[in-house]
């Protein structure tokens, strides 16, 4: 059974790079108690996938991970049960899930600090239910170190009201191939200042040293392998405009959702486990 | 949640950040209110390879078990960070706590190799400890060494407050209790060190004089105290099986060099190589129960999520309980997806079921240490091995699918001669064509494949080879160029491939491995003009090495190339590992003057002496002897020793003459 994990990555464990926090996440569900499925051949691996990998030193609330566990999958029908074979897996055979809540006390028993499973669903098996195909946008709260924008609150929140209402946002965008000018206004989604949000009530956020004017920037962006925009990309584009020095540093990126066609969340695309 | 100490805009700035942020699953935090003892253990290299060593794990967990300690680990930045460090004067700091290693009681420091000495310096540095031990006061933590180095601590005796000699489960406790209860009374820096330094295997080296004769070698040594001990006795476990060993691995996030469980299952070797100093300094062999390993493989596996099972020793096929710990492993492990994997395994008992078993996965390659290329050498260095075993376990492997095969040999032994080197090359050909012999054409896939490695020869301390000079440095290129154009002669040369690096970093091993502590102020002066990291090509600075003996007035030959005489006391002759050196002169005359081989523990007992430690295979029956060891002694070409002293090896002579 395909199983979606929605995680938390926060704290120290952010400067953990992708290909290393997936191998950190493997050996969390071996010790978990949990039975995953593995490839089958001479170095066997455990079957799972991740949604958007995530930057070194950015964390997340809201990031997911696939994993193919051996346990009955009641739902499976037609094409998702011809995939479970090729892993010599009989679903009749299997023993029935725990549910969503039990999956994640399995794993949060054993994760380091800063890394959580906050839920835990179904997914099908066929090709158009995988993750990281599905990844349309993505939600971000970026905290702002003191210091960096040093507009007071009004005057910053009106100077990116001022930014994103242009027709366009053109970005100079380099990269191993090219260099042109990127209009990123229909990448953007959404963007807002905002004083005291939520975040700051949340350990490690609230406890962080360097944020005593609790400020943050909101955006929704394209995220993806279709279209992509950086967040960085925006903060650059946005300290540009007003005026002032980016420093690449000066902020801190949150992840805080992850979103498929439409604006669901990924989560909300699974079947509860209960 | 411990944020890291170092700012984002540091850590994105250097190279692996994860190094530098301590976190993972398994490390140990505790509330530094709770304890009166503060530990920093440091490895001085990089975190992959620090986390990597067993002895810290052991250390950690051993100091951790303790409620009023608390045990942190430090390892040395790389060098795109040190320079920030120092830049911005940021102290260096402990994992766990992310707390500056000065403000903790004691900084443990292992010293693995001696090309890392210039690192405890810079940990030192960096931390804001002085250098010397003489100038450090009541604030500065107790700086303590152990690991091989401890075997000769001289070249940096004056670095260190103590260095630990042996093991850590023997007295590491009673050291903590006498602190704790010292710091209570408010007792001074210096009370504490003379009364550690009275605890067997604690040695105080700033309480010690050497002196010197005319010619540079050591007159005298001794306490400058009556109440120290003239000889400091290496202390090991008393029991194994009961010695604490990590449950709960530290599961590092970026892949360090071992990245497996380690299941030690044994210590100590029986095997007497006469250039291996950990076959001598780690006597008597002692194995754990099996049992005892897999309850530990059980709970190691489960907590830690890991792939894999490596078992650790110097010499793993002598584990007498392999097979029914293998049969277990594979049993218990096999169907979760974890694999067993076995280094250290001798040619001589190879055996092709075992790697089967082990590795159904992919048939990379196998990797085989003769060490010399002539049976003449190899008797010389007491390896017990023939050309026979040799090409019996490449067959092997080449029947079993294998085709790649790893040969390992040293350069610059004494007595070795063009002949001996030429040998290596004979070998490795000889090896091909035993492929060609063996594997039926339609079954070759790909081709042989032989790598030749060659190592320089670097004479240690308490080792038979003690006394041995070291070839000239120029002379080492001559030699691997002799191996080298005695490959290209070779029929299936394309077939065989041989690898050797520069000599310079030879040299400096020899030179701190037996050197005096004359030489303190020569690695103070390399690390001031750059020198760190000493052990990595591209950080190694060999001229400035140089300059810094000729700065320092060091003849580096005295240390090298010189001829050392039976009666020379040797800078490191103050430590009592157990094995005597009247022992070791005698297997030095057996190599060069005798040119015979010695048995080995389990053969014969050759009355080394680590016999007082009351363990182990000193108290095994002997008499296993090998075919090889039967053969050669039967047609009487050798001898075993003379000189017995306890009943069973006399029996076993007896056996093997009748």
């Amino acid at each position: 059974m395909k199983v979606r994990m929605k995680f938390t990555k926060t704290g120290p464990i952010r400067f953990v790079g992708h290909l290393d926090f997936m191998r950190y996440f493997t050996k969390a569900v071996a010790r978990s108690g949990l039975t995953g499925v593995y490839t089958k051949g001479f170095s066997p691996h455990l079957i799972l996938s991740f949604a958007a990998p995530l930057g070194v030193g950015e964390e997340t609330l809201g990031d997911y991970a696939d994993v193919e566990l051996a346990y009955r999958d009641v739902l499976a029908e037609g094409d998702e049960r011809r995939r479970l074979d090729q892993y010599g897996l009989d679903d009749d055979f299997l023993p029935a899930p725990p549910t969503g809540e039990e999956m994640c006390r399995a794993m949060n028993a054993v994760m380091a600090e800063g890394v959580r499973v906050t839920s835990c669903t179904r997914v099908g098996q066929t090709k158009a239910s995988k993750a990281m195909a599905l990844v349309r946008s993505a939600s971000y709260e970026i905290l702002l170190k003191d210091g960096f924008l040093p507009l007071e609150d009004g005057k910053l929140d009106q100077g990116i009201q001022d930014w994103y209402s242009q027709a366009e946002l053109m970005i100079h965008k380099k990269t191993r191939k090219s260099e042109r000018e990127v209009d990123i206004k229909p990448l953007l989604k959404e963007i807002s200042f905002q004083k005291n949000a939520q975040i700051w009530q949340i350990e490690p956020f609230s406890k962080r040293k360097g944020y005593a004017l609790r400020r943050s920037i909101l955006i929704r962006c394209a995220t993806g392998s279709t279209e992509n925009l950086k967040p960085a990309a925006v903060l650059e584009a946005l300290a540009a405009y007003l005026k002032l020095p980016s420093e690449p540093y000066g902020y801190q990126i949150v992840r805080t959702e992850t979103y498929a066609e439409g604006g669901l969340a990924l989560s909300e695309l699974g079947s509860d486990l209960s | 949640m411990i944020e890291p100490v170092l700012d984002d805009r540091i850590l994105m700035n250097v190279e692996k950040p994860a190094r530098y942020i301590g976190n993972e699953q398994g490390s140990i935090v505790k509330d530094k209110k709770d304890v009166s003892i503060r530990f920093a253990m440091c490895f001085p290299d990089v975190y992959e390879i620090g986390m990597s060593h067993l002895g810290i794990q052991i250390i950690y967990e051993q100091l951790n078990r303790r409620s009023d300690t608390w045990c942190e680990r430090v390892y040395s930045p790389w060098t795109d960070l040190a320079e920030i460090m120092k830049k911005e004067q940021i102290p260096l700091y402990a994992l766990e706590s992310q707390d500056p290693v000065k403000e903790f009681d004691f900084l443990g420091i292992t010293l693995q190799y001696e090309l890392c000495y210039t690192n405890v310096l810079q940990i030192l540095d960096l931390s804001g400890i002085p250098f010397f031990a003489k100038d450090r006061t009541l604030d500065n933590p107790i700086v303590m060494g152990g690991g091989p180095c401890t075997y000769n601590p001289e070249p940096i005796a004056p670095f260190f407050d103590l260095f630990y000699i042996g093991e850590s489960e023997a007295v590491m406790d009673d050291l903590m209790d006498l602190y704790r209860n010292m710091k209570e009374e408010g007792k001074s820096r210096a009370d504490f060190i003379k009364a550690a330094g009275q605890i067997e295997g604690i040695y105080a080296p700033n309480l010690y004089e050497a002196s010197y004769h005319e010619d540079g070698t050591i007159a005298d040594f001794r306490p400058l105290d009556p109440d120290l001990p003239g000889k400091v006795k290496r202390v090991i476990a008393p029991d194994l099986n009961r010695a604490p060993y990590p449950r709960q691995p530290i599961v590092p996030y970026i892949r360090a060099v071992q990245d497996r469980v380690t299941l030690e299952v044994q210590r100590g070797c029986i095997r007497g190589c006469r250039f291996c100093q950990a076959g001598i300094v780690y006597r008597p062999l002692r194995e754990k129960d099996h049992k005892t390993v897999e309850e530990y493989a059980e709970d190691m596996i489960k907590s830690s999520g890991y792939d894999e099972i490596s078992l650790s020793s110097l010499s793993t096929s002598d584990y007498s309980q392999l097979p029914e710990l293998l049969d277990y492993l594979i049993d218990r492990f096999h169907q979760n997806h974890v694999n067993v994997s076995l280094p250290s395994l001798r040619i001589d008992n190879f055996s092709l079921d075992v790697m089967n078993k082990v590795q159904d996965i992919k048939k990379s390659s196998l990797t085989f240490a003769p060490e010399a290329g002539t049976q003449r050498m190899r008797d010389v260095i007491n390896k017990g091995l023939t050309e026979e075993d040799i090409l019996k376990g490449a067959g092997s492997a080449f029947e079993g699918g294998w085709n790649k095969v790893k040969y390992y040999f040293m350069l610059g032994l004494p007595t070795e001669t063009e002949e001996d080197r030429k040998g290596i090359a004979h070998l490795a050909q000889k090896t091909a064509e035993l492929y060609y012999d063996t594997v039926p054409k339609e079954k070759r896939s790909g081709g042989v494949d032989i790598t030749v490695s060659t190592s320089f020869f670097v004479p240690k301390p308490f080792t038979p080879f003690q006394w041995a000079e070291m070839v000239h440095p120029k002379d080492y290129i001559a030699y691997a160029r002799t191996v080298r154009n005695e490959i290209r002669l070779q029929k299936n040369q394309k077939r065989i491939h041989y690898k050797w690096h520069e000599a310079d970093g030879t040299v400096l091993e020899g030179v701190l491995a037996r050197g005096d502590r004359k030489l303190a102020p020569a690695i103070l002066w390399a690390y001031q003009h750059g020198c760190v990291f000493d052990s990595w090509v591209e950080t190694f600075h060999y001229q400035t090495w140089l300059d810094a003996f000729a700065a320092c007035g060091i003849d580096v030959d005295f240390y090298t190339t010189r001829k050392r005489g039976k009666e020379e006391i040797f800078p490191w002759d103050f430590i009592d590992v157990g094995v005597t050196k009247k022992f070791l002169l005698k297997e030095w005359e057996r190599a060069v003057e005798e040119g015979v081989i010695t048995p080995n523990c389990r053969e014969a007992c050759s009355a080394c002496g680590a016999r007082c430690f009351g363990q182990g295979v000193c108290f095994e029956d002997k008499g296993k002897l090998s075919d090889y060891a039967k053969l050669v002694f039967k047609e009487g070409r050798q001898i075993p020793p003379k000189e017995q002293e306890h009943e069973t090896a006399v029996q076993a002579e007896g056996e093997v003459t009748s």
